[in-house]
């Protein structure tokens, strides 16, 4: 969606029709960067101002133009603000002193369009930065006037937030983390994040800016570290009492020390399977750091789907399945009491018993399930009075596509192994 | 004390600017048997209508079918305000009219943003957008 | 007697629930409650309980129910202001891995109780108060369209602040932040009371406030003296306006979604749980379409009140009427076209982010202009440096940086890198203290000798104001630098020892800031007893401008004993130019409402209905819910609604009023 919008307004995605006015923007920012907030980074570590990241680079800079900018109208009315002040203090009876002038058009003119006229700038600059710094969007450079070498693959990350702690998982490598993520600088990294109870909210400062991660759902953000360095990774977004403690090392390395870093977590013990996970994702403060020499597959998908526990059903697969029509009145008998999380105490005081749904993992199941169909006929096979009620035969023809899915997806489900899920 | 003395005032004035909460303000519409009989006129075809639709499998797709059950609640509602509420440009001043653009101004806002804004959080967010089932395997 | 008996009639409220095991919650329940005694006893000793029921609590005065409204937004200040100070002291000492002084548990509570009682039971009954007391007097009316609905509002809002209050020692309040955001806040994660209480407290207190709203807007529109169009109403008034319609507007939205949080919480339903087809975004995103006016909500009556304060002060015709009134009807629209930036980064596309972060610098255009104005009605003036004038140049120099702030947090992708970070918390104070705040007491400065006929103590108003500023920038300014740093809220323990200092400046701004509130504190206890009063026998102390300003202070019962004719915006200033006489006879009866205690019973059965619901004692809720409908019908029956003010007690008020201001002049 956003990429159609942006190609829409004629910025490709190397950037070419901006380039030169992002590049003299950027420089103005330099300049302006050096002279006007040198001492103050000098006085404290303001990562957000001088980051580590392409990304969180242009950030920066956005925010001192928008400040410049502003500043151009700010600083005119506070000066004014003292200079009438003193100047038409009740003391001083030699200023002017005009009881019933209050209107004039040519001024109002002033008032009105001065910061029109700043916010049409910082509009623009809006619109574009916006579309260029998504955190969706693909990385185009490694840095200004560095475009990033065809042979670079980018580094993929699948991020969890638990509570509270944060789990990385390295697909390419096979191998997961708990609160250290280790990166090769100069390389793009893709995130894919999510989160296994609350909303979160997954910020490196001196990288990029950050990112909600939420459950049962998949956020993206793309970024870049370009300076070695160990670096603050931060939940951005109040999760619970463990809140405060859940921050993660990120350390951006050469290729060389990444490759000796994936090696040693290879080395480790310690295997991250569903049950494995089950374990760490139990609430927990002040994580050390945890390697995981080996992922299950399908993992992250499965907890993007809150469907780790294996007798769940996956929110995708519930999804395509009432996308389907649903299974009617069946998927009412296919839920399982809630055996996980906080059981009867977090129940609402009327809500019903807590249940989930379960999967449909067995032919036999399915054809428990399909055998229940019949159930929601029609007493009667006579046809009904009245137009336009759904005949008895159209609830199995409704519910056809569904289950031909299904029974699509059980034939695949036995031609798979069970590692691969 | 002249005329145009503002702190004098007839009782006559008086009583018309009266803060007394009973008093009737001027300008009601109170419509009559007749535009009461019009509206419920209209509302029972307005009503008839969607409800044909729907029992009698008019109309095959279902997404134009909901669109226009809901374009016919909108119209009714419409109906209902000037009939029943008698929501015209002049009474109270324009003031009710004032009130029921606004009010629908806010409702397209919050409606349509909420849509827009959720469609995108869905597209980007949730898994069944983002992947299809097969992959899951 | 079996448990199944007690957990029958107290629901889930037992003794494990009383928070014990904490000594700070224990020491400040034994102080609450002495003073709350000696309170208690002081009154009944004076035999002051006859006096407060009848001439307050009941009262249907619209002047009454304004100082009610303030007293309990002082009240409540002072509640959050500790809330926000046992934070700066956590925050100033949870170093080097010291837990400091509060555990997650307490420290959690206080961030979001902070939140909740600083807007909606400080700032919202700030405002409204002045709305009540100033809005009928500036428009020339006796009192506001529904005058029991105004009493029973105020009562409303009071049963929210007391569940509240009483979450402190009675289980505990919500640990989600002041929007409790869910899945958070469902029941699974928090199970226990503390939401419940938040649900509640604010579903009383919004029917207050909407109630309310509904009051001032058919005030506003329907009493106005004769005379006074639409475009000549003073520009408080209209700003009152601007905020009652979004009151009624957008409060209907956070009812809505509160409903439906609670359905999550009490019969199970899944809107915003993260299964069975939930979608947690949904409620951020229809809480921000409340949130977003809310905020303009608070912002709007506090311009009105600038705008009072810089025409009277400059001694001038307020510059550009118009453009100030339609800048603020342009706000009132667009404030309900930007709530997206409340969530830029939950990831809605660039698209989309792009047309709310210009959206949102859009209304910084007539907000610039509503600056300018005040500038230029400064401008080739006589600016008198009264308290509120002060307070509006604080306000100018303030607000202006705040606003700057906002802007650049409208950027989205710097929002991306500033969002929940402490520069957004330095940002959203320095508009809320340094535009609302300051406001309020601007218009407490002004506004007090129009109340209670004299002027609130200037030296100690000086040094509260000092006090106020210089602490306001020690205490945020540093939040600015440590947004910068990458520091985001609501933590509770660093690990980076570097920052600490910073912490530690902004601890002892929030000291100075408290040394501020004691100043008020004192000036006003200096000024009610003190012996040498500034007296105002004129009504009008400050040559005002506007129509409050015409009649005496305080104002009598009926505000006015005829109702005047307008022909200016600046009516009172047009009439003194005029030379126009007060009338001195002529009086007649005046018809008045009667007080009534039906809204403090409502109001006290709600508050009950809401503690029932909190606790699970369904035969409270339902015995509860049956009272609240019965004394509802009962009231509609309730035929002494109004009576005459006789002539001769006109009359008499009236002639003394003559007889101070001949002896005055």
């Amino acid at each position: 969606m956003s990429d159609g919008a942006v190609r829409s307004m004629g910025v490709g995605r190397k950037e070419s029709a901006v380039l030169l006015p992002r590049a003299a923007m950027s420089r103005i920012a330099k300049i302006l960067s050096v002279s006007l907030l040198a001492p103050f980074l000098a006085g404290c570590n303001a990562v957000v101002m001088a980051p580590a990241g392409d990304i969180a680079m242009q950030q920066r800079d956005l925010i001192i133009i928008a400040t410049v900018l502003m500043l151009l109208i700010i600083i005119p009315v506070m000066v004014l603000v003292v200079l009438f002040a003193r100047k038409y203090r009740a003391s001083n009876t030699e200023a002017k002193y005009e009881p019933d002038w209050h209107h004039s058009t040519r001024l109002e003119l002033v008032i009105w369009s001065a910061p029109l006229a700043i916010i049409i700038c910082l509009g623009a600059v809006t619109w574009v930065s916006t579309h260029l710094l998504d955190p969706y969007r693909e990385l185009g450079r490694l840095g200004p006037n560095r475009p990033i070498p065809a042979s670079t693959q980018p580094l993929e990350v699948e991020v969890v937030a638990l509570d509270w702690k944060w789990m990385f998982i390295y697909p390419q490598y096979d191998v997961a983390t708990v609160n250290e993520l280790v990166v090769p600088v100069d390389r793009p990294i893709n995130f894919k994040l999510t989160a296994s109870t609350v909303m979160n909210s997954f910020y490196i400062p001196a990288m990029a800016g950050m990112i909600y991660a939420m459950p049962g759902m998949q956020t993206q953000l793309h970024g870049v570290i370009n300076n070695p360095g160990t670096y603050k990774g931060i939940a951005a977004h109040y999760s619970g009492h463990g809140f405060s403690g859940m921050h993660f090392v990120t350390k951006g390395v050469s290729d060389g020390e990444f490759d000796t870093w994936i090696a040693d977590v290879k080395a480790s013990p310690d295997m991250l399977n569903r049950q494995r996970y089950l374990e760490v994702e139990k609430p927990s403060e002040h994580v050390p750091v945890m390697h995981f020499a080996g992922v299950e597959s399908g993992l992250y998908t499965a907890i993007v789907n809150m469907c780790v526990e294996l007798d769940k059903m996956c929110m995708s697969e519930m999804m395509s399945i009432d996308q389907q029509g649903g299974l009617g009145h069946a998927g009412i008998d296919n839920l399982a009491p809630e055996l996980y999380g906080g059981g009867e105490r977090n129940r609402s005081p009327f809500g019903p018993q807590k249940t989930y749904v379960a999967a449909i993992c067995s032919t036999e199941e399915a054809i428990a399930m399909t055998a229940k169909l019949p159930a929601i006929h029609a007493p009667s096979s006579a046809p009904f009075v009245g137009r336009g009620l759904t005949r008895p035969e159209a609830v199995a023809q409704i519910n056809a596509p569904a289950l031909d899915w299904l029974a699509g997806k059980l034939a695949f489900n036995e031609t798979t192994s069970t590692d691969a899920l | 004390m002249s005329a145009q003395s503002p702190d004098t005032l007839t009782a006559s004035e008086m009583a018309h600017a009266h803060p007394n909460p009973h008093a009737h303000g001027d300008g009601h519409d109170h419509g009559t048997r007749r535009t009461y009989l019009t509206g419920f006129a209209l509302s029972v075809i307005l009503t008839a209508i969607p409800f044909w639709l729907v029992m009698g499998n008019v109309i095959e797709d279902k997404m134009i079918a909901t669109i226009l059950i809901m374009g016919f609640g909108v119209v009714q509602i419409f109906v209902h305000m000037v009939y029943f509420l008698h929501m015209n440009t002049k009474s109270e001043g324009g003031w009710t009219m004032m009130a029921a653009i606004f009010t629908i101004i806010v409702i397209v806002i919050a409606l349509s943003g909420s849509l827009w804004v959720m469609f995108h959080l869905n597209t980007n967010m949730m898994p069944g957008h983002i992947m299809n089932p097969a992959d899951m395997l | 007697m079996t448990n199944e008996f007690w957990s029958f009639i107290f629901g889930r409220l037992t003794w494990d629930v009383l928070p014990l095991h904490e000594p700070i919650v224990v020491v400040t329940f034994i102080v609450v409650a002495l003073a709350g005694v000696t309170l208690v006893g002081a009154l009944t000793y004076f035999k002051l309980w006859g006096y407060l029921w009848k001439e307050w609590f009941t009262s249907v005065d619209h002047k009454k129910i304004g100082i009610m409204y303030m007293v309990l937004g002082l009240v409540m200040l002072v509640r959050g202001f500790t809330d926000a100070l046992m934070m700066r002291l956590q925050q100033a000492i949870a170093f080097n891995g010291s837990e400091g002084y509060l555990n997650a548990h307490h420290y959690d509570q206080l961030f979001s109780v902070h939140g909740v009682i600083m807007i909606f039971f400080v700032a919202m009954p700030l405002i409204t108060g002045f709305m009540n007391y100033v809005v009928p007097l500036q428009i020339g009316a006796r009192d506001v369209s529904f005058p029991f609905l105004n009493n029973f509002s105020f009562w409303m809002t009071a049963g929210g602040a007391v569940l509240i209050m009483a979450s402190l020692f009675i289980g505990e309040f919500a640990q989600t932040g002041w929007l409790a955001f869910p899945p958070l806040s469902g029941i699974e994660h928090s199970p226990a009371s503390g939401v419940d209480y938040y649900i509640w407290a604010l579903q009383i207190a919004g029917v207050g406030t909407t109630l309310s709203g509904v009051n001032l807007i058919a005030t506003i529109i329907k009493m106005r003296a004769p005379g006074m169009t639409l475009m000549k109403m003073p520009v408080f008034t209209w700003t009152s306006l601007c905020t009652n319609v979004l009151i009624v507007a957008s409060f209907p939205i956070l009812t809505a979604v509160l409903t439906l949080l609670a359905l999550d919480r009490y019969v199970g339903t899944n809107f915003f749980t993260s299964d069975f087809g939930g979608n947690p975004m949904m409620y951020v995103n229809l809480i921000w379409i409340w949130g977003h006016p809310e905020v303009y909500i608070l912002i709007l009556p506090a311009f009105g009140i600038f705008s009072e304060v810089a025409s009277t002060f400059s001694g001038k015709r307020l510059f550009g009427y118009t453009s100030m009134v339609y800048a603020t009807v342009v706000i009132t629209v667009l404030s309900y076209l930007v709530w997206l930036h409340h969530f830029f980064t939950m990831g809605s596309g660039a698209s989309v982010n792009s047309f709310f972060g210009i959206t949102t610098m859009i209304i910084s255009i007539p907000t610039g202009a509503k600056i300018f104005n005040w500038l230029f009605t400064m401008y080739k003036g006589r600016i008198r440096f009264e308290l509120p004038m002060m307070w509006l140049i604080a306000f100018m120099l303030t607000f202006t940086i705040g606003g700057m702030t906002g802007v650049l947090l409208a950027v989205p992708p710097a929002d991306f890198v500033l969002h929940n970070s402490l520069f957004l918390v330095a940002h959203f104070h320095n508009v809320i203290i340094g535009g609302v705040l300051f406001g309020i007491f601007a218009g407490i400065n002004y506004w007090w000798p129009k109340a209670f006929g004299y002027k609130l103590n200037q030296f100690w108003g000086k040094i509260s104001f000092w006090l106020w500023n210089v602490g306001f920038w020690l205490a945020f300014g540093p939040l600015y630098v440590l947004g910068l740093m990458g520091v985001t809220r609501r933590l509770r323990t660093f690990d980076d020892p570097s920052l600490q200092i910073w912490f530690i400046i902004a601890g002892i701004g929030a000291l100075v800031i408290a040394g501020g509130i004691a100043s008020m504190g004192i000036q006003f206890a200096v000024s009610i007893l003190g012996k040498n009063k500034e007296w105002d026998t004129t009504g009008d102390p400050w040559n005002g401008r506007t129509l409050e300003w015409a009649t005496s202070s305080p104002p009598p019962q009926y505000n006015f004993a005829f109702t005047p004719i307008i022909h200016d915006s600046d009516a009172w200033a047009d009439m003194k130019q005029r030379n126009a006489q007060r009338p001195t006879k002529g009086y007649m009866d005046i018809h008045m409402p009667r007080n009534t205690g039906t809204g403090v019973i409502l109001a006290g059965l709600s508050v009950v209905l809401g503690f029932a619901l909190i606790w699970y004692m369904w035969w409270l809720v339902i015995l509860s819910f049956v009272a609240l409908i019965g004394a509802a019908i009962i009231h509609t029956f309730n035929y002494e609604r109004d009576y005459y003010i006789p002539i001769e007690a006109v009359t008499e008020v009236e002639d003394k009023r003559t007889r101070l201001l001949s002896g005055a002049r």
